[in-house]
């Protein structure tokens, strides 16, 4: 049969050619021993952008691995495919809570959220049956809005609060779908910039010290690769420093790998410059065993995890003060 | 080109330009803001600019891989599974329960269990894209040899036609027809999954490119890619309407 000849041949001669292609322009072959770290495009995991750039080429260069949805991010972990990966709080304990050999390390950066109204808001009051946007129940942002709720003498049932991928929280507050949102940065000060929404409360005023995002390990691969992961992690240390005192140049990279406007990322990290900070990023046991206990409060978790939740034994300050030298000196 | 075929490109082509204008009116009479709804200048300016860098045609490369392997694997494992099926009673009686039971879930339903049993990157979204084409492809190609004339088999076995040599020479080429609409119709979903299966975890591709512009408030470059795909939509399904076409095809007459 001369067609069905002709047309297997045009297949296998397209398998070949579009995977040949496939492999040539978009698979980047890494050595096998390099570390993958997830992140999503959000400040509080600028170690990430910061840190790809200047370990580029260096023996501590790793894999950075872009999701765009927490619960894939949370599959992949679970799935063993990442070394160790930023990932909110709550979800850190539900996972360690589960089973899942993973520890927390480092933080993202503390402060950096906002709780954001429509313009002309006052108070948290105003938003009392109305529609709020939060980025997922597992989140530190959850956990704080209905804490500051509390707090403001209002009752949860007033609390209308929906799930929403944190990019179309502005947009939604600008169309009046919603009424305000708690967020992670930069989603904050995009809706500032425009002009469509204000900050009602800063994490730094409201909740000092707060924590968003987490650094944490999978043991899996500590067993393995335990040398090189922790002198990442110490590496890591070193370049929170660093972006303390080169803002603006944390917020080029992070536009960059972020591939979001410069300016936005800018803001956040100058206006005002406490906003987010980069500072006192070394978890303890004491503020995850309370964010676990909010966690049961709020029935998030039937209990708090029997097992400790930090780990820093990682730290190494001799080894910090190498990496900062390092990173100056470059 | 003859005046028919020449008549109706001109019509196909009308519709294009009746949307873009419609678009473009829309924006200026109801002063849509560029974020909410970027018109259609921008939306090529921004598609000048992706194809410009060589992004674009990386991302085109990369849907393309996936879906020609998620795809090819439907082809090659449901077709044969189809046949079998469709000729040996017993088999179907037990599989075509499961079978019609897994077609209806979403391929998206799978999307957890993909990235937890094939990690991140490309297995993960090609597994998805075949998900999406196997099932109804071993249904359409039971089918087909199900509603084979029997008077065909009968003569087959009178000229002691048997085993392999029967399934070649006649039930394939009679079963063909079916298998073929079910090769377009399961080519289309399969590209309709493109941008879910890439919307996770992969770094190339044109699910990817939406993901990502949308994550860095880009809707022109969603809009962009939703255009380039739709494109490419159109070209698969015009490829694949040629297959059709074919006189080997046409065992026992055109049937549409």
């Amino acid at each position: 049969m001369g067609t069905g000849k002709r047309i297997f041949l045009l297949a296998a001669v397209w398998l070949v050619l579009i995977t040949s292609l496939h492999y040539w322009r978009n698979v980047r072959r890494v050595p096998v021993d390099t570390l993958r770290v997830g992140y999503l495009p959000i400040t509080c995991h600028l170690l990430v952008p910061v840190s790809h750039a200047h370990l580029k080429g260096s023996d501590l260069a790793f894999e950075p691995v872009k999701f765009t949805s927490w619960p894939d991010m949370i599959e992949a972990l679970k799935g063993g495919e990442l070394d160790m990966t930023f990932i909110l709080a709550p979800i850190a304990i539900t996972l360690i809570k589960q089973g899942v050999p993973i520890k927390v390390v480092l933080l993202g950066h503390r402060d950096g959220t906002a709780v954001v109204v429509k313009k002309g808001l006052t108070s948290l009051g105003q938003l009392a049956g109305k529609t709020v946007a939060i980025p997922i129940r597992y989140s530190m942002q959850n956990l704080a809005l209905r804490t500051l709720w509390r707090q403001a003498g209002l009752s949860l049932q007033e609390l209308d609060a929906v799930e929403m991928a944190p990019p179309d929280m502005p947009s939604a507050l600008a169309s009046g779908g919603i009424w305000g949102y708690i967020v992670g940065e930069p989603y904050a000060a995009q809706a500032e910039m425009a002009g469509t929404g204000t900050v009602l409360y800063h994490m730094k005023d409201a909740w000092p010290g707060f924590i968003s995002s987490v650094v944490v390990v999978n043991l899996d691969a500590m067993k393995r690769k335990g040398v090189k992961i922790k002198r990442l992690l110490n590496a890591f240390y070193a370049e929170a420093r660093w972006i303390e005192h080169h803002r603006v140049e944390a917020a080029h990279f992070a536009a960059e790998m972020y591939g979001l406007p410069e300016k936005l990322i800018r803001y956040v990290l100058t206006t005002p410059p406490d906003r987010v900070s980069y500072h006192n990023i070394m978890p303890k046991e004491r503020e995850f065993q309370f964010i676990a206990s909010l966690m049961v409060e709020e029935g998030l978790i039937d209990s708090v995890p029997s097992v400790s939740i930090v780990d820093t034994s990682w730290f190494d300050a001799d080894l910090v003060k190498e990496r900062m030298g390092w990173t100056e000196g470059r | 080109m003859d005046r028919g075929t020449l008549r109706r490109r001109i019509s196909s082509i009308s519709g294009f330009v009746l949307l873009i204008l419609v678009w473009e009116g829309a924006i200026r009479l109801f002063h849509v803001s560029h974020y909410k709804l970027p018109g259609p200048v921008d939306v090529g300016k921004g598609l000048l600019e992706l194809a410009g860098s060589g992004v674009l045609l990386d991302h085109v490369i990369a849907s393309l891989f996936r879906v020609t392997w998620g795809y090819f694997l439907a082809v090659v494992t449901a077709v044969p599974l189809g046949l079998v099926l469709g000729i040996w009673r017993g088999a179907r009686e037990v599989i075509n329960p499961l079978i019609q039971f897994l077609r209806p879930i979403s391929p998206l339903a799978w999307i957890p269990i993909a990235l937890l049993w094939l990690g991140v990157g490309d297995p993960p979204a090609i597994f998805l894209i075949f998900l999406s084409s196997f099932f109804p492809l071993v249904v359409f190609s039971m089918s087909g040899v199900e509603s084979i004339n029997v008077t065909y088999i009968r003569v087959a076995t009178n000229f002691g036609l048997k085993g392999l040599e029967l399934y070649m020479k006649v039930i394939f080429p009679a079963a063909l027809p079916s298998i073929v609409t079910g090769l377009r119709i399961t080519l289309g979903t399969a590209w309709l999954v493109i941008v879910a299966a890439e919307m996770i975890a992969v770094k190339s591709g044109l699910g990817y490119l939406i993901v990502d512009s949308r994550n860095s408030l880009r809707t022109d470059y969603v809009i962009g890619g939703m255009i380039v795909i739709g494109a490419i939509g159109l070209f698969l399904d015009h490829m694949i309407r040629k297959l059709e076409d074919l006189p080997g095809i046409r065992w026992h007459g055109k049937q549409r």
